[in-house]
């Protein structure tokens, strides 16, 4: 299965998001690739209603979540009745479709 | 460095679109109006000023590059020095800065910066997803998010810890909108209560469409110059450029010290003034929550409490301090590479008493914050006028 991957400086820890050559802590150099997984809670979200014209989607609900890690990751939130504060774990599906090509993205459904 | 004046500005009229002229046609528009200002002649200003600045954001709108270039030789600039300056929202700020630097560093002793952007040649939409690409195209761009979103996202936080309402994002609306009505060269010229701006079609939730800049056509322009030029061409307003300010960053929450509240402070030393000597402030209200949020961060009310501050009724015309007296970016219109020039020449004409029917009681101090991203690139100017 696919994933979102994140860096994880192999000096001080600090999770690099996106990814970059030199921490944003300690200015290391050296990462090990990790997942974006796992739990967190709903920062913030939103239903965004104006869209590009080839969404099939009345709208889409965005949501920007602080997994237990700290990390503060940008996604679908896929959640009927969404709240601030709600524990959500991350999926990954499809986020957008550019004629057939589908881009694989961060999603959060309740945990 | 040396001292840096501003002298005068002018604008386009900012609409929808402006299918009449091209691009180079409607900055002439701004350009025309800052000249006549300082009562010179096209003939004579052409032989004084030393050089210019030009700012737009984005190549795709006018689907033509080197776009700074061809304003300057339509405007009959050439072979005088000329370069284009871009930084997402904070485009024009950028260029106002690239002449206070010309002329601060003695380079220059007249220059001109002009912005301009033509959005109207795309639809909405598209328009939207080429703003966008000022996202990250990796992470945050396929995730869907047009920058309405983002700040969406951000008022929903704000909602959350400050108790933030709908409603006190719809009077800054409705105030913007009034403002507006006063200005001739507003895009959105409405008059809203605040139901009506609640009512309106959904952008992003909570932001409806009146909260949100529209998207526009249209040019402004400022001229800017030493201390001997200003003295001499026009003793009667001396204003000087007391701060004007960069930084860049990336922002988390408006609880942090953000970007915009560390250059704010840094600007004010500059200036030797502080929020509460400001006459006026022209914001980056992208959206409502941009201007809620920029009084909280230069300053004007405590982090936590735009909302309450802008529903007392003190940024009106004749409140506390007014805030985007032109309607801002929601109603005077954002044509991305003009706004942050704009911003410089509102508080210019408020700073000389020619604003007309939204002018400020003595004005004498103006603040203009005009920031790319969220405070990715923020630029803080001050306008003072010289006591007489």
């Amino acid at each position: 299965m696919s994933s979102v991957m994140a860096a994880k400086c192999t000096s001080c820890g600090t999770v690099n998001y996106p990814r970059r050559p030199i921490c944003s802590n300690c200015r290391g150099r050296s990462f090990e690739s990790m997942p974006i997984e796992g739990e967190g809670k709903v920062l913030t979200y939103t239903d965004v209603y104006a869209l590009a014209i080839d969404y099939e989607t009345r709208y889409l609900r965005l949501a920007i979540v602080e997994l237990d890690s700290g990390l503060r990751v940008t996604g679908h939130l896929l959640d009927e009745t969404p709240e601030l504060g709600r524990r959500v774990k991350t999926t990954i599906g499809v986020v957008r479709k550019q004629g057939e090509q589908e881009i694989l993205g961060l999603q959060f459904v309740p945990a | 460095m040396r001292p840096v004046y501003a002298l005068s500005g002018g604008v386009s009229k900012f609409s929808k679109a402006r299918p009449d002229k091209t691009f180079q046609a409607v900055v002439k528009e701004a350009y025309d109006y800052a000249i006549s200002d300082i009562g010179l002649d096209f003939p004579t200003f052409t032989s004084i000023v030393d050089g210019s600045v030009a700012s737009y954001f984005s190549d795709h709108f006018s689907r033509q590059l080197m776009a700074g270039i061809m304003a300057q030789d339509y405007l009959g600039l050439c072979p005088k020095p000329s370069h284009r300056v871009e930084g997402g929202g904070a485009t024009g700020g950028l260029c106002f800065q690239e002449a206070w630097k010309a002329i601060a560093s003695g380079h220059m002793d007249v220059c001109i910066a002009y912005g301009f952007e033509t959005m109207s040649h795309v639809e909405t939409w598209k328009g939207n997803e080429f703003i966008a690409l000022a996202s990250d195209v990796s992470w945050d761009y396929p995730v869907g998010g047009f920058y309405s979103g983002y700040y969406a996202m951000m008022v929903t936080r704000h909602m959350k810890e400050y108790g933030t309402t709908v409603e006190q994002m719809a009077h800054v609306s409705v105030k913007n909108h009034i403002n507006a009505y006063y200005n001739p060269y507003a895009q959105k010229r409405n008059r809203y209560s605040v139901d009506d701006v609640r009512n309106a079609p959904m952008v992003a939730w909570p932001l409806t469409r009146p909260m949100c800049s529209p998207i526009g056509d249209g040019a402004a322009a400022a001229i800017i110059c030493s201390e001997d030029f200003a003295r001499k061409a026009q003793p009667q307003y001396i204003a000087e450029v007391a701060a004007c300010c960069l930084a860049s960053g990336e922002d988390r929450e408006a609880e942090e010290e953000t970007t915009l509240s560390k250059l704010a402070k840094k600007a004010y030393e500059k200036a030797g003034i502080g929020p509460e000597d400001l006459s006026l402030a022209e914001v980056h209200d992208a959206t409502a929550f941009g201007e809620l949020s920029s009084t909280e961060q230069i300053g004007i009310c405590p982090i936590g409490e735009g909302g309450r501050f802008a529903e007392a009724g003190h940024t009106t015309l004749g409140g506390k301090i007014p805030v985007n007296v032109s309607g801002g970016l929601e109603s005077q219109g954002h044509p991305v590479g003009a706004t942050g020039v704009a911003h410089l020449v509102e508080i210019t004409w408020q700073l000389r008493g020619e604003a007309g029917a939204r002018q400020i009681d003595r004005a004498k101090v103006g603040y203009a914050c005009n920031f790319g991203g969220f405070g990715n690139n923020v630029i803080a100017t001050v306008l003072q006028k010289e006591a007489k």
